[in-house]
């Protein structure tokens, strides 16, 4: 039951980093209302997962139990938005907004590039960081349609960090 | 829930099924129902009757034609089918590969090529594939049967130039040339499934190693998949990595206008749209080389 319930908020919390996104238009109509333009993760889309988990009775009850549902939610999307920023630290992108879709990050890429473009100009390596970036672009179109890599990576953390 | 009434009709010719399509204002087509039932579910389209072609005899399987070469797919073979035909993997990569990444596994196994091409929508995958393969589309209707270039079928978003009456029996696939290659590629949406953008193309490669012939189509991107002649053209005479740039790059003058939606905006499409026709000829002239 508890594996169970650790791998549902993982599936939670890669939807909430990297596909879930509530939309309405100017008269408060909802535009996501299908899963076809809300999507949540599917068992085809996530990675096998590997959890591990310690055990510390607590000594407040008779039997040392303790709620292991949600605990499990919360570390998942900053360990995913923090892989994301790490993989993407040298182009100086700083911040992406959940959920980190292919198209934010890109966006997120370019902007980054251009800004440290900007700040490296004086010393002459803008094409450098210009040219890198172009690169990284070009992956992200078709590698993270899925957001595997990146979800693989924070799934990955997310099971080993735990203690 | 499916919340307006219709009469139910299973002809057992094709003659028949044109005649009741014909002579009924809103009647609709139904084969393997992975685009009719979803549209009437969700109210996009109200048909008084549906016409149901699964009992017509003739309109499934994957067959070569007798005299040019070439594959003939009967309109009702399904999704699953084509993906998985050692036939058309062999020859037609782009059409398995388009046929293969529609939907999920239980809509490949009911959806049918000839359904997907009818219904028209603006990402549609066969019908990408179907245009750089340079299929040609065969319909039988009221005043007898015709045949339509694939790239004349689409006309707008969801509309075809399919006449009232028309139903599309099969389509045929002009032989593989030597050194030819082809290949889709696709961004899928993760919710809906449909391409977010998508690049079919096909190529041959002469003996020097440079691009003969290539057709390149879009889908996903504008109002209605397309071809992209002047993409084409810059491809043409040129190694395969450098036709695969040229033609990457041409995509941003190549006319279109992308569509904005909540899948992706305009600007990421085009983006895509460059990234994916690079892949694509790079890909296609890579099994050219090989074939």
């Amino acid at each position: 039951v508890v594996d169970g319930q650790t791998h549902g908020n993982i599936a939670l919390g890669v939807g909430q980093a990297l596909l879930e996104e509530v939309v309405y238009d100017a008269d408060g109509r909802i535009l996501t209302d299908s899963y076809g333009t809300y999507p949540i993760p599917r068992a085809m889309t996530l990675p096998n997962l590997e959890t591990a988990r310690t055990e510390t009775p607590t000594k407040v009850n008779p039997i040392g139990a303790k709620g292991a549902g949600d605990v499990s939610n919360p570390p998942v999307a900053p360990a995913i938005v923090n892989a994301i920023l790490d993989a993407l630290a040298d182009l100086g992108v700083r911040s992406v907004e959940m959920p980190a879709t292919p198209e934010r990050v890109w966006r997120a890429m370019n902007a980054g590039a251009a800004h440290a473009a900007k700040g490296a100009a004086g010393k002459g390596a803008s094409a450098k960081v210009g040219a890198r970036a172009a690169a990284a672009a070009n992956g992200a179109a078709g590698k993270t349609a899925a957001g595997k890599p990146a979800t693989r990576k924070a799934a990955a953390r997310t099971g080993g960090s735990r203690s | 829930v499916i919340p307006v009434k219709f009469t139910y009709r299973l002809p057992a010719t094709i003659e028949e099924a044109s005649a009741l399509l014909a002579g009924h204002a809103h009647a609709a087509v139904l084969a393997g129902g992975q685009s009719l039932i979803p549209s009437m579910t969700v109210r996009r389209t109200a048909p008084s009757m549906l016409v149901d072609i699964r009992k017509i005899g003739g309109l499934r399987g994957i067959s070569k034609l007798p005299r040019k070469g070439g594959l003939r797919i009967g309109a009702a073979t399904t999704l699953d089918e084509i993906s998985g035909s050692p036939v058309v993997a062999a020859t037609h990569e782009a059409l398995a590969e388009a046929a293969g990444s529609v939907g999920d596994p239980q809509v490949r196994h009911r959806g049918t090529i000839g359904g997907a091409l009818a219904d028209g929508h603006p990402s549609g995958d066969l019908i990408a594939a179907a245009i750089a393969l340079d299929a040609t589309v065969n319909v039988s209707g009221p005043k007898g049967t015709r045949a339509i270039a694939a790239a004349d079928l689409v006309t707008g978003p969801y509309a075809t130039s399919l006449a009232r009456g028309e139903i599309i029996t099969s389509v045929d696939l002009p032989a593989a040339a030597a050194r030819s290659g082809s290949a889709y590629l696709k961004i899928r949406h993760p919710g809906s499934g449909y391409a977010v953008c998508a690049v079919a193309a096909a190529l041959t490669v002469g003996a020097d190693g440079t691009v003969g012939s290539v057709r390149i189509a879009v889908t996903g991107a504008a109002d209605a998949p397309v071809r992209l002649g002047a993409v084409e053209k810059a491809g043409v005479g040129k190694t395969v990595a450098d036709a695969a740039a040229a033609a990457g790059k041409a995509t941003t003058k190549a006319g279109l206008t992308y569509r904005s939606d909540l899948a992706a905006s305009a600007e990421y499409r085009a983006h895509l749209a460059s990234v994916l026709t690079e892949r694509a000829v790079a890909l296609a002239g890579e099994r050219a080389g090989s074939a």
